[in-house]
């Protein structure tokens, strides 16, 4: 990925948050984390032009005020900002909400593993597949 | 009054009529005749009576032929020689030819020899008629013109009738001149009368009617002869005699005498009564046994079977049979009565089954209704139980949701955290923490895949799906693909699967559950896994086995129980609730799960699932449901 874009992650969680940074970190990526706690301010975010664009999205689905689902509806709703890879985060696996996500534009889906290793490894992957197929802006 | 007994009445009516116009019959027409008959034999006899006197008279007058044609009483009218008187016409003479007069007269009329005598007193009488004087020319006696003249018959006389006869003298050889006139006579008295009657025979009696003697009882008959110009006059007596009477000319052809026959009429009478009876008799036997065989017949065709009928309407209506019906076997009208009757019982029976089915229909309709109208409350109170369990349903699954990600999250946080101090701080712990650290973390994974068990349990069976035919044979070779089996274990179907029908899903986690626990308990270096169907009492009885450790009987059960796992290897996670949720999703269509297993051979795994109904019966209660 671009070290210049920072990868947006809307995570509630603070130890979701931190294993996200550490796994970041274990994997040696040197982008900017930047994190909002929930999709209000993940939209703010985004919209405010000052800050950089992300280079992608990771999307926890569970989230309180506005949950995941409804944040990609929007963002895929917005001309500027559906370009965005958007990783969503899922606890259940469930099928429901991964069809949901990918029929609402996600890119892909990560289970948020019990197993920290795993979770590194999964965002070892997700890393390949966007730098392979990176957009430009 | 029954028929039989008018049909009776009618019949005697009939007879008694017929007899009494045969009777009538008999006696206006048969009678008559036999009247008619006897009265010609009445005539008849009459006729011989008359004969018969005339007979008499003929016999005189053929004696006087003899007497008056003979030379000797030619000779003696001239010279009246004592020897003919003598030996001719003494009373000796007429004591022997039973005459009571003999008279010669001349041609003058000069009485030559005359002689009249009673031969019972032997008195001689004198007649006014036949005087001792000369008598005149025009004496009706007297006057024979010729040879064969003769004058006979019956001559009134004051003494009374006589039979008279005259003849005129001549010779032996019958030759004239006549010389006189030769006269016989005999009294017609009751002795006379009775030979002649005699000769008949028949009872006879004679009046004169000149004399007056003609009883009054007789003289209306003179009348009626006279008057009906027929010969004889034919009366019945009171004491069973029938009288014939008739006319009997004297000399000069004027009726003198009056003749009746008295003929006995008693066997006659007797006999046509008799006739008549007995005619009537062997009529009224006729026209009984007539009248017995068209009893019989008017019986047997008639009112035996208007009684069978009438009796049978009878029942019908009493007993309110409609089912008997009459089995008259006849073209007449007797027949067509009873089989419109049966027809018309048919129709009733038939008007009164519609009626009571229509009655039937109608309560059942009611009933219908009603039932319908309860279907209705509970299908809607079935409906609302449903929406109800679908809301439960929901909020289980909501809570399911909740559960797992709630519960599961800090969860997450805490194996982290734990993770990252182990590995950050390794070498800081020292023995003892690292291990108790270790620990932390296995009961944290501990509890996060009880977690994902409960829910994966909870969550078993409630799948949304529709039933739909699953082809076994089909699927299985899938699910096995699915569970991965190693190398050293082999998989086989043993025999046909069936087609059943369920959720997919279902069936999908009964396999892999069974499947997986016996890939994972593996012990041995060549295993196999034998999935196998049999029918059974109309179940499936499905069997998946392996050649695996086996279980101990005492675990039998437990194994099925939730979080109950045996020890397996590290390799793999036993949460301990594959067999619940496969016995939990087995139950779910009234299925059995259980095991057999012999320690350290292996072990079988049986379930059952129902037969086909089971689809079936769903549809309808859904189909039901909706309405």
């Amino acid at each position: 990925m671009r070290s210049s874009k920072p990868i947006l992650l809307v995570e509630d969680d603070d130890v979701d948050v931190m294993t996200v940074q550490r796994a970041i970190k274990d994997l040696k990526i040197t982008n900017q984390l930047v994190n909002t706690a929930n999709g209000e301010e993940a939209l703010e975010y985004l919209k405010d032009e000052n800050n950089k664009k992300p280079c992608f999205i990771l999307l926890d689905l569970n989230m309180p005020k506005m949950n995941g689902t409804e944040f990609l509806k929007i963002v895929k709703a917005d001309e500027a900002l559906k370009k965005i890879p958007v990783i969503v985060l899922t606890t259940s696996g469930a099928e429901q909400d991964i069809v949901e996500s990918f029929r609402l534009g996600a890119a892909g889906y990560m289970v948020k593993s019990i197993d920290y290793k795993k979770f590194v490894e999964t965002i070892m992957a997700i890393d390949l597949c966007l730098s392979s197929s990176e957009l430009s802006d | 009054m029954s028929l039989h007994v008018k049909i009776i009445l009618i019949v005697l009516a009939v007879v008694g009529l017929y007899a009494a116009f045969d009777y009538a019959s008999q006696y206006f027409l048969v009678l008559p005749s036999f009247v008619a008959l006897e009265h010609n034999e009445a005539r008849s006899t009459m006729r011989h009576c008359i004969g018969a006197l005339r007979r008499e008279i003929s016999n005189l007058d053929q004696f006087t032929k003899n007497r008056a044609a003979s030379d000797e009483t030619y000779r003696f009218v001239k010279d009246q020689n004592s020897d003919y008187s003598s030996t001719n016409l003494g009373v000796e003479s007429l004591m022997k030819n039973n005459l009571n007069l003999i008279y010669i007269c001349d041609i003058t009329g000069k009485v030559v020899w005359g002689e009249i005598r009673d031969l019972e007193t032997n008195e001689t009488i004198q007649l006014d008629e036949l005087p001792a004087g000369p008598w005149p020319q025009t004496h009706p006696l007297l006057g024979h013109k010729t040879i064969q003249s003769s004058t006979t018959g019956i001559f009134l006389t004051q003494r009374g009738p006589m039979l008279i006869a005259s003849r005129p003298i001549i010779t032996s050889r019958n030759e004239g001149p006549i010389r006189g006139t030769f006269i016989t006579g005999r009294f017609l008295n009751n002795s006379a009368l009775a030979a002649v009657a005699a000769q008949v025979p028949v009872d006879l009696k004679v009046w004169t009617i000149a004399d007056g003697s003609v009883p009054a009882k007789e003289r209306d008959v003179l009348n009626h002869i006279k008057k009906a110009e027929s010969q004889f006059y034919i009366c019945k007596s009171r004491d069973k005699l029938l009288h014939v009477y008739t006319l009997f000319p004297d000399i000069q052809r004027v009726p003198a005498l009056l003749m009746r026959a008295d003929i006995h009429r008693d066997t006659r009478t007797k006999g046509i009564a008799w006739l008549i009876r007995s005619n009537l008799l062997s009529n009224l036997t006729a026209g009984l046994s007539v009248m017995l065989v068209l009893l019989l017949l008017l019986r047997g065709t008639v009112v035996a079977p208007i009684q069978k009928l009438t009796s049978h309407v009878i029942a019908v209506g009493k007993n309110k049979d409609m089912s008997a019906r009459l089995s008259m076997q006849r073209s007449d009208e007797i027949g067509t009565l009873a089989q419109e009757f049966n027809r018309m019982v048919e129709r009733l029976t038939q008007a009164r089954k519609k009626l009571l089915e229509q009655s039937h229909s109608l309560g059942k309709a009611e009933m219908a209704s009603r039932v319908l109208g309860e279907t209705r409350k509970r299908a809607a109170e079935l409906e609302e139980a449903y929406r109800k369990l679908g809301n439960v349903n929901q909020e289980l699954k909501d809570f399911a949701y909740i559960v797992s990600h709630d519960l599961k999250a800090p969860l997450r946080g805490i194996k982290t955290l734990a993770d990252w101090i182990l590995s950050d701080c390794a070498d800081k712990l020292g023995d003892q923490a690292n291990e108790q650290m270790n620990l932390l973390l296995e009961r944290v994974e501990r509890m996060y895949h009880l977690i994902e068990g409960a829910l994966q349990y909870s969550r078993a069976g409630r799948s949304e799906e529709k039933r739909t035919q699953v082809n076994l044979n089909n699927f299985l070779p899938e699910i096995i693909s699915m569970v991965v089996p190693p190398e050293n274990i082999t998989v086989t179907i043993e025999n046909e699967l069936p087609v059943i029908e369920c959720e997919e899903v279902h069936i999908m986690q009964v396999f892999q559950n069974l499947l997986s626990n016996a890939i994972k308990y593996m012990d041995k270096p060549q295993g196999w896994i034998k999935v196998g169907c049999v029918e059974q009492d109309g179940f499936w009885k499905f069997s998946v086995a392996d050649n695996g450790p086996g279980i101990e009987e005492k675990h039998f059960e437990k194994i099925f129980k939730i979080f109950q796992a045996l020890p397996t290897s590290p390799d793999f996670e036993g949460t301990g609730i594959g067999l619940t949720v496969a016995k939990k999703i087995v139950e779910l269509y009234d299925g059995k799960i259980w095991v057999e297993s012999k320690v350290g051979e292996g072990s079988t795994f049986f379930f059952t699932l129902p037969m086909q109904e089971v689809g079936a019966k769903d549809a309808k209660l859904e189909a039901n449901i909706t309405c």
